[in-house]
């Protein structure tokens, strides 16, 4: 009577995963799955790399007027006109083209970060507080009758105009539609069994509402970000064109647009200039939104 | 369904009260006021005083928008601080040349929009496809003002083209009228219509799948029958809403085109009140804008229902 082998067991085996690929690797894939993407993240990372790096790139101050007025781009005269020539005050066309979009750019990322903060945090809490609700919606109703724009021009009127007014206006222009989203995301997830575990487990509202609720609404609330970003450019641009935006002499796409308007049969690199930054910006950001929605929130898809 | 409407429609005062007062109040915030922009140079403390007794701009906020409440009741919305014209008669005057704008915006977005993302649907993946998403990407990030500085000034210097302005009510002049208004309403048709392609062709190609297509196809109809009869009709349904929604879209836009086109309308008289800090009006025209948009709103959940019966509101 021989010996009968031991039935093989799990832990005899090794079974090896294969091992993960490196973030690079992963990077690449996703890179090929979305070319229009890599496009997109390509142009928003040149206009954050100016944001960060514009006042050291830039030839000159941007509000520093010379004698050299209305030069044109990379005139015969070099040292006068710069690469992109200069404006009615003789300044460096180059350097504020920077400015400008530095702070367009700008105004507008952190006045939707702060706006999707509030409104996510807003609706959530909404949706937990039943009796806070009734109220809250009743607002939000009165804040989502009126065209965006409008409001901003409420809260301009009765606030003025400055850099720091203009984002917190902004960013409550972007936040009512935001907790109506936050609101409906949160209400399907309280309907999870595991919500109401940590109920009964004795969670306060503020560990569900960040702990159970947030991370599973955060993927929506990422690409509604995304996807915004382009289109709150537009109405920083759309501001500062119609002079409500920040005030002269700080560049900003948007005024230098409005302004280029007097030169712009003689010296039409005063339009183009900016006009091309504002559209490759927001052209980038909305590449880069398509494919972020397209890889995060599926369901979205196309819309 | 009755029902429904009914409490809709007992919503808006609501809504609309909420709204008046609290403009009423943040504007009455406001350190500075339309006095400082009436006196300028003139100014001393006490012009100030009799110019705010005047004006009834001493009166605690409450009491003020008791009043402006009770006067807007019959019909009376106060007038201008700077102008003394009435405000109901201003925008009586104004409503029309901003109507005509948004109504025929919203008309030749849906003229391109729709059998553009149409066409990009039936030939996905095609030469055409990729011609119009490339085009929607690019009307998306070009913004309308730029588009409107470009189309004024650029044929002027290249061909010495002068776009006509100057605005003609429709009943003087219709074709003049018309001249007017195709710029602005294309420009603002531009700014508008990407969303609007793009839905077209994501639900057209949706409807382009289901089994009732392939029946239609199958049973031998025309392939022009199939998508128009069959896919186009059901695709079209989301379409109409964001389409009516899209009103409020050009409501927002119609500023900036305004103010570029000189179109004497409303837009331009907000954006005046809010430079101006003229407070009764922006309160009146944020009254009536958020009437306007409530009831279009309204009236596109009742459309939809309309042409998709499997919706129900309850």
């Amino acid at each position: 009577m021989t010996e009968q082998a031991p039935p093989a067991t799990i832990t005899d085996t090794t079974y090896v995963l294969p091992p993960r690929p490196s973030i690079w690797r992963r990077l690449g894939r996703t890179a090929r799955s979305q070319p229009v993407g890599v496009v997109g993240a390509l142009l928003s990372a040149i206009v954050v790399a100016i944001m960060i790096f514009g006042p050291y790139i830039a030839p000159a101050d941007p509000n520093e007027e010379t004698p050299y007025l209305l030069q044109a781009p990379a005139g015969d005269r070099w040292f006068q006109s710069g690469w992109f020539g200069t404006d009615e005050k003789g300044r460096d066309y180059y350097s504020r083209t920077m400015a400008g979009g530095r702070i367009t750019v700008a105004i507008s990322v952190f006045s939707l970060a702060l706006g999707t903060a509030a409104g996510t945090l807003i609706g959530m809490t909404s949706a937990y507080a039943k009796p806070l609700d009734l109220i809250l919606q009743r607002i939000i109703d009165a804040l989502l009758a009126l065209p965006g724009l409008f409001l901003i021009f409420l809260f301009i009127t009765v606030f003025g105009k400055d850099v720091e007014i203009l984002i917190y206006v902004l960013a409550l222009s972007v936040t009512p539609p935001l907790v109506r989203i936050a609101r409906a995301s949160t209400l399907s997830t309280l309907t999870n069994p595991y919500v109401e575990a940590a109920e009964v487990m004795g969670a306060s509202w503020l560990r569900i509402i960040l702990r159970h609720v947030l991370p599973n609404i955060a993927p929506t609330i990422g690409v509604i970000f995304a996807v915004g970003l382009g289109n709150v450019m537009l109405i920083t641009g759309g501001l500062g064109f119609l002079g409500l935006g920040v005030e002269p002499p700080t560049a900003e796409w948007g005024r230098m647009i409005a302004d280029s308007r007097s030169y712009i049969s003689s010296y039409s690199h005063m339009f183009i200039f900016p006009a091309i930054g504002l559209a490759l910006a927001i052209l980038g950001v909305n590449l880069l939104g398509d494919s972020l929605r397209d890889l995060w929130d599926p369901r979205l898809r196309g819309t | 369904m009755t029902t429904y409407i009914l409490r809709r429609l007992l919503l808006v005062p609501v809504t609309l009260l909420i709204l008046s007062f609290g403009t009423a109040m943040i504007m009455r915030l406001t350190p500075g006021d339309v006095v400082d922009y009436r006196l300028q140079n003139s100014y001393t403390p006490e012009r100030a005083e009799a110019l705010r007794e005047q004006l009834g701009l001493n009166k605690g906020p409450f009491e003020a928008y008791a009043d402006w409440i009770s006067g807007a009741f019959q019909g009376d919305f106060g007038s201008s601080f700077i102008s003394a014209t009435p405000i109901v008669d201003e925008i009586k005057r104004r409503f029309p040349v901003t109507i005509q704008l948004v109504v025929l915006t919203v008309l030749v977005q849906a003229i391109i929009a729709i059998p553009f993302g149409a066409i990009a649907a039936v030939r996905q993946n095609g030469l055409s496809d990729y011609a119009v998403r490339i085009i929607s990407v690019i009307v998306l990030a070009v913004p309308s003002f730029v588009i409107a500085v470009f189309v004024l000034k650029f044929p002027a210097i290249w061909w010495g083209w002068f776009p006509p302005l100057g605005y003609v009510p429709f009943q003087d002049d219709p074709l003049q009228n018309m001249k007017v208004y195709s710029l602005p309403v294309i420009v603002g048709a531009l700014g508008l219509m990407a969303t609007l392609i793009r839905l077209t062709r994501t639900e057209m190609l949706e409807v382009l799948r289901q089994d009732y297509v392939r029946t239609a196809r199958s049973k031998g109809l025309q392939a022009a029958t199939v998508i128009q009869r069959h896919a186009l009709k059901n695709a079209l349904i989301p379409v109409v809403t964001v389409l009516g929604l899209s009103f409020g879209g050009a409501l927002g836009g119609v500023v900036i085109i305004e103010t570029i086109f000189s179109l004497p309308g409303l837009g331009v008289y907000a954006l005046n009140a809010v430079r101006q800090e003229d407070y009764l009006v922006v309160q009146t025209f944020v009254v009536f804008a958020g009437f306007m948009f409530v009831m279009v709103n309204l009236a596109v959940d009742l459309i939809y229902a309309w042409l998709n019966p499997r919706i129900q509101y309850a």
